[in-house]
């Protein structure tokens, strides 16, 4: 039986619209701002052997991240035993998930007692217990540390609720009173998603729809092998470092990889990464290979012709060393992996830039994350946040890069100030454009930004993950690097301490916390630039005279 | 006997379309737009419309007018120039915004906010701070401020200034009192408050709405002034009313207070006359309950898509200008650039493109005459033989077909083809843009095509509709009767609507004083609403209220807009959280019953329904009557076509394609296997021919 092709393209379309709602159902239900005002979740539909059909469009760092815990679940309890009504939940890194904040909940899709398909969806709680609130120690040296584990297990058994494991987390986590509501919304978004994929199946019948599912994963690696076939055959490496692991703070970790393109194959390599580290820089498979996944795309499609779904990846080969920092052996910890996956993806990025010049902008600065936690004395209530911050984009053959954005690999928005100042004890000072942090080039890269956060009563605890405090995001093509990030905690006694790029402290009333995010790398050589671009960067203060003069020897007489 | 007229006016990029009501008759017109001074293109309209309708200038009771003078200002960067004064330390909010990007993959996408709006040298922090609760923690630096509006002016001369401190719509005083400063120092300076124009929390969203009310404000301000001098110099005195971005209109001065309620005010006009149109056509579907349709208004510069679902066009309050956030509701459109004056290029791998330039009304396509020389679309249908060069905007442009060879020339040579297989490829260009665009508003959020009908209006949607029905598996078109002038006539048909809100945050069971809160503070919207009503003369026995609340549940962020009925009670309290639950259950899978619900945002619409009435249709005598000749017309081959007159076309007639049916406003094309007849509502109705049995 041969596919009508519009019947394809409706189906392709409502698969992403029932993902894209779930993603909505989700966020408007959540009671965190993580989730309800950062976006730090996905929503996904996978076929019975595992293979992602679609996502939601959100976190780049989510895409195709859930594919090992999906077909671990699936391995664990094989789809003809799944019953109407079950319901599964899991946030176990070393059973395919990424830390411990990340739940994964599987809800299997049963049509005429027959298993055709699954909705997921992952999402960052806000404590999922551990030795510090937000369940993210920098120092951890053992999962153990970061939380209470959950393998893969069934949060309902045909409709009934697991009490035990309820039970076991409201003991287990700090502020359940939300982490609850955020389960249920997830829930909620997964029942959506059912009941959406079963009316397709009223619809069009479900043979139909199991029909284009596999149709559309064919299409989509088809249409990639064709993007690859058009890369230059070669062997392409590159290297990118992250500060330190929290806990040997004197060592750079390498992140090494050698990409191999032949004919409509792509291997990727990353022998020579750095052995697993002791503090919780490790990112495990999950997390690894959505790093990868998504910059390949990003330079193949980045305007998503082809249909985003596990098709994509089948012509890509991932070898990542057992016991490396990607790819770690339990129980190393793992919450602190965000700028370690940050790095995979710009050494990607950076390897590639030599296949293909045109597609590749310079380092983006990473943006890095503060959480705040603490008992809030004029409630008594205890809470726990992250903010998101965002950084300066890397110059591109095109024009300078964005100042202040989400980039590469980041996604998740800010919480708006006047969100954590109606929820938290915390007041926003400042939170602007950090002058001169953008690499100098013929396109200069964005600036980062400043954001400076004062406690306004009671103590505070906070955790801080950022990176390139060591090296700086990197210039291409004769552009040169941006600035190194900065963090302070300013006390009210006048008091400035530095923070690494991955610690822990205790603020009180009054004392601040000031981050400065790097921009991205320049393109091109500084004296290439258009003197009135320039000129125009000057009177608008984006970059002081002494940059001018230093970087660029271009002296104006007079600024507005 | 006195008569009252009506007029609807609208401004497209090339034609300015106008519709009088004159008791049940209807008369249209057309006139060229004049884009330097758009008031002159009106007036010229008006004047002509009257002769036409044989009416006097004191008989105009009222001018409705849809205008796109605000979106253009958008798009072209071309509003005023500004100066924003924020909260010391948040001066960059304007471009960092939520720090987000839509396009996730492109490495290189250009920035998602609204930096054009005004560059960081005027951008100026004041050193204030109001906390969440209103209280005032720094005050405000009035000597700063009065600083900053005379730098602002003697520097950059600045027309606007815009004010956005944080928590204003806790407490507005700071922003109220840098107002007073700024108009001491600079009385002419328009000024935007963010606690006036959306009091709502989360500090970017509300810059942003804030900004571009201040970015057209002036503009707006200055064009309405101008219009209503031009209307008072020639002795119009009518209520001028303008369309609104939500579908209803409104009085011009309440526009001027708002401006950046009418950004969609110009696409909003069509889709309540192809609404209007798609209730009048049922009498014609017998059985056929479908109520859905999409619009196709396809102009000069541009083609609009919207979505008419179950009777009402569908309202977003999450609207998207460009790439940035306007929380208005407003009607769900989808603009691209693809109209009869989009240019056609190739690009440097000698590939064909349609637009997104458009030539506009100056100078104009290529068989225009006006000094065009660039091939555009309407070329292409003039070439391949669509439009009759004579009988073109109702015979006031006179179409040049050697210029239009001429131009399409100009593609065909490099390509190596000739000019008619150069003109249908054209056209095949751009009927799949906008199918593409079609299929973006309607799968994209989950709507199948094939559920809907295809309302074509504009010039050029009749000419594209029957192709791209085709294309999209969509089983019907409908023409309406005055297809190039729907959106004038939709300006006569609009509900007069005036929404009011108010923020409140309370829980029912916060004490007993509650009821009686929400009772006096529905009251008061109800009171401005009534006020508004009575300034545009209507009397308020006539005027339905629907009066809403935004609500949630305590904890949660976003809000579910729940209707209220009648009197405020605790029962009707009651009632409305009842509802919530049940509405967040339908929404989003489940509620939460026994959760303290809040109400966050009060709001009234103010509706009054204009008596507007449509004669009856009579049609004309036969086909026979209605042919006037036959045209050689490309359709992959050249064929010999009936043409037709479409006002003397008799009703429930049957043609079959291929033919061409043309009217003063616009033309429509049957293409070969496809057929039409006009049906009892007027409208004529475009399918695929029959086949048997079906």
């Amino acid at each position: 039986m041969t596919i009508n092709p519009f019947t394809l393209e409706v189906l392709r379309n409502k698969f992403d619209t029932i993902t894209e709602e779930m993603q909505t159902v989700l966020r408007r239900s959540a009671y965190s701002s993580i989730i309800k005002e950062a976006n730090d979740a996905g929503n996904t539909i996978f076929t019975v052997k595992g293979e992602l059909v679609s996502q939601s469009p959100g976190c780049p760092s989510f895409l195709g991240m859930m594919i090992p815990a999906i077909q671990r679940i699936l391995e664990l309890f094989p789809p003809t035993e799944m019953k109407e009504g079950d319901i599964f939940i899991m946030n176990d890194p070393y059973e395919g998930g990424t830390h411990l904040p990340d739940i994964t909940i599987l809800m299997p899709i049963i049509h005429d007692s027959e298993m055709m398909a699954v909705n997921a969806c992952i999402a960052h709680q806000s404590d999922m217990g551990g030795k510090f609130p937000g369940s993210k120690p920098m120092d951890a040296t053992e999962i153990f540390q970061e939380g209470i584990i959950i393998p893969p297990l069934k949060l309902y058994d045909q409709g009934k609720v697991n009490h035990t494991l309820y039970k076991i987390l409201e003991k287990n986590t700090r502020l359940f009173n939300i982490v609850g509501k955020d389960i249920e919304a997830m829930l909620a978004a997964c029942r959506i998603g059912r009941r959406r994929v079963l009316s397709l199946c009223q619809q069009y019948g479900k043979d139909i729809i199991l029909q284009c599912m596999a149709e559309l994963l064919d299409r989509s690696e088809l249409m990639t092998r064709k993007e690859i076939e058009r890369i230059p055959d070669g062997t392409y490496s590159a290297v990118e470092y992250v500060d330190h692991d929290g806990v040997e703070v004197d060592k750079l970790i390498k992140i090494k990889v050698s990409v191999t393109i032949k004919g409509t194959d792509m291997t990727v390599s990353f022998n020579g990464t750095n052995p697993q580290t002791k503090g919780p820089a490790n990112s495990t498979p999950g997390s690894t290979m959505a790093s990868v996944y998504f910059s390949f795309r990003c330079i193949t499609d980045p305007f998503l012709t082809i249909h985003n779904n596990a098709g994509c990846f089948r012509p890509i080969k991932l070898i990542i060393p057992k016991g490396s920092v990607i790819n770690p052996l339990p129980p190393a910890p793992v919450n602190a992996r965000m700028p370690t996956v940050a790095a995979v993806a710009n050494a990607f990025l950076q390897a590639m830039s030599t296949a293909l010049p045109a597609k590749v902008p310079a380092t983006s600065g990473f943006a890095g994350s503060p959480g705040f936690s603490g008992v809030d004395p004029l409630t008594g209530e205890r809470f726990a946040f992250m903010d998101f911050l965002c950084a300066g984009v890397g110059a591109n053959p095109i024009g300078d890069g964005v100042d202040g954005r989400s980039a590469v690999m980041n996604s998740c928005l800010n919480i708006p100030t006047e969100v954590i100042e109606m929820n938290f004890p915390i007041r926003v000072k400042k939170f602007s454009l950090w002058q001169d942090s953008g690499g100098a080039g013929k396109y200069q890269g964005g600036n980062g930004i400043i954001k400076v956060y004062e406690v306004t009563r009671g103590e505070v605890t906070i955790f801080h993950q950022n990176n390139y405090q060591k090296t700086a995001p990197s210039g291409i093509y004769g552009g040169e690097p941006s600035r190194k990030q900065e963090t302070y905690i300013l006390r009210n006694n006048g008091d400035k301490e530095p923070v690494s790029s991955k610690a822990m402290n205790i603020l009180h009333a009054g004392d601040k916390l000031a981050i400065y995010v790097p921009g991205g790398g320049g393109f091109g050589k500084p004296k290439k630039r258009a003197p009135e671009a320039i000129k125009q960067d000057l009177i608008d203060g984006k970059i002081s005279k002494a940059m001018a003069k230093e970087h660029y020897g271009f002296v104006m007489k007079s600024v507005c | 006997m006195v008569n009252f007229l009506e007029i609807g006016v609208d401004v497209g990029g090339t034609f300015t379309d106008i519709v009088c009501l004159k008791g049940k008759e209807i008369f249209v017109t057309k006139v060229n737009t004049t884009p330097k001074d758009l008031s002159k293109g009106i007036i010229e309209g008006v004047a002509k419309i009257l002769k036409t309708a044989n009416g006097k200038h004191e008989e105009v009771k009222r001018l409705v007018h849809g205008s796109t003078v605000a979106i253009n200002a958008i798009l072209q960067r071309k509003g005023v120039v500004t100066g924003i004064l924020m909260t010391k330390g948040f001066e960059d909010m304007l471009v960092i915004g939520r720090q987000g990007r839509r396009d996730l993959y492109d490495l290189f996408a250009e920035p998602d906010t609204p930096g054009f709006i005004a560059p960081k040298r005027m951008r100026i922090g004041i050193n204030e701070r109001v906390d969440y609760q209103g209280n005032i923690i720094i005050p405000l630096d009035e000597k700063a401020v009065r600083t900053a509006a005379s730098k602002l002016k003697e520097l950059y001369s600045v027309e606007a200034i815009i004010v956005c401190y944080l928590f204003s719509f806790a407490s507005p005083e700071h922003e109220l009192r840098t107002r007073e400063i700024i108009k001491q120092t600079e009385p002419d300076i328009w000024v935007s408050l963010s606690c006036e124009v959306d009091p709502i929390f989360r500090e970017y969203e509300r810059l942003v709405i804030t900004a571009f009310n201040a970015y057209i404000g002036p503009i707006v301000d200055m064009y309405i002034t101008k219009i209503e001098n031009e209307l008072n110099r020639i002795n119009i005195d009518a209520k001028f009313q303008i369309m609104q971005s939500r579908g209803g209109i409104t009085s011009a001065k309440l526009v001027r207070e708002k401006p950046v309620n009418m950004i969609m005010s110009g696409p909003a006009a069509g889709a309540i006359g192809a609404a209007f149109v798609g209730q009048s056509v049922k009498a014609d579907l017998s059985g056929d309950t479908r109520d859905n349709f999409i619009t196709l208004d396809i102009g000069g510069t541009s083609c609009d898509v919207a979505l008419i679902y179950q009777g009402k066009p569908m309202i977003t309050t999450e609207a998207n200008i460009d790439k940035y956030p306007i929380r208005r509701a407003m009607i769900g459109i989808n603009s691209i650039g693809a109209g009869g004056g989009s240019l056609v290029w190739l690009d440097s791998a000698g590939g064909l493109k349609v637009g997104p330039q458009s030539t506009g009304a100056n100078p104009g396509p290529a068989c225009y005459g006006w000094g065009g020389v660039e091939p555009t679309v309407t070329d292409a249908s003039l070439v391949l033989g669509f439009l009759n060069p004579d009988y073109f905007a109702a015979g006031e442009v006179k179409l040049d077909i050697d210029a239009a060879i001429k131009a399409i020339e100009k593609i065909a040579i490099p390509l190596g083809l000739d000019v008619f297989t150069t003109a249908s490829g054209i056209h095949k260009v751009m009927n799949s843009k906008i199918a593409e665009q079609v299929k973006l508003v309607s799968l994209r959020r989950g709507y199948d095509p094939r559920d809907f009908y295809l309302v074509a209006f504009g010039g050029g949607g009749p000419v594209h509709t029957g192709i791209l029905a085709k294309e999209l598996s969509i089983p019907l078109s409908i023409i309406p009767a005055t297809p190039g002038v729907l959106s004038a006539f939709g300006l006569l048909v609009a509900d007069l609507e005036h929404e009011n809100s108010r923020t409140l945050v309370a829980r029912l069971g916060e004490g007993n004083g509650l009821v009686s809160k929400i009772a006096s503070d529905f009251q008061q919207l109800i009171d401005t609403g009534n006020r508004q009503m009575e300034e545009d003369g209507v009397s308020l026995d006539k005027v339905r209220i629907r009066k809403s609340a935004d609500m949630r549940y305590i904890g949660q962020s976003y809000e579910l807009e729940i209707t209220l009925a009648g009197n405020i009670s605790r029962d009707s309290l009651k009632k409305a959280i009842k509802d919530f639950h049940t509405q967040h259950e339908l929404l989003y899978g489940y509620n939460r019953l026994g959760t303290t619900v809040e109400f966050v945002n009060l709001r009234t619409v103010h509706y009054y329904s204009s008596p507007t009435k449509m004669g009856t249709v009579t049609g004309g005598k036969s086909l026979e009557v209605a042919q006037k000749g036959t045209r050689r017309v490309y359709f992959e081959e050249f064929m010999e076509v009936t043409l037709y007159e479409r006002e003397k076309l008799p009703l429930k007639q049957i043609i079959d394609g291929p033919a061409i049916i043309e009217q003063p406003d616009c033309t429509t094309v049957v293409y070969p296997g496809q057929q039409c007849f006009v049906g009892s509502s007027g409208n004529l109705l475009l399918k695929n021919r029959t086949q048997q049995g079906e």
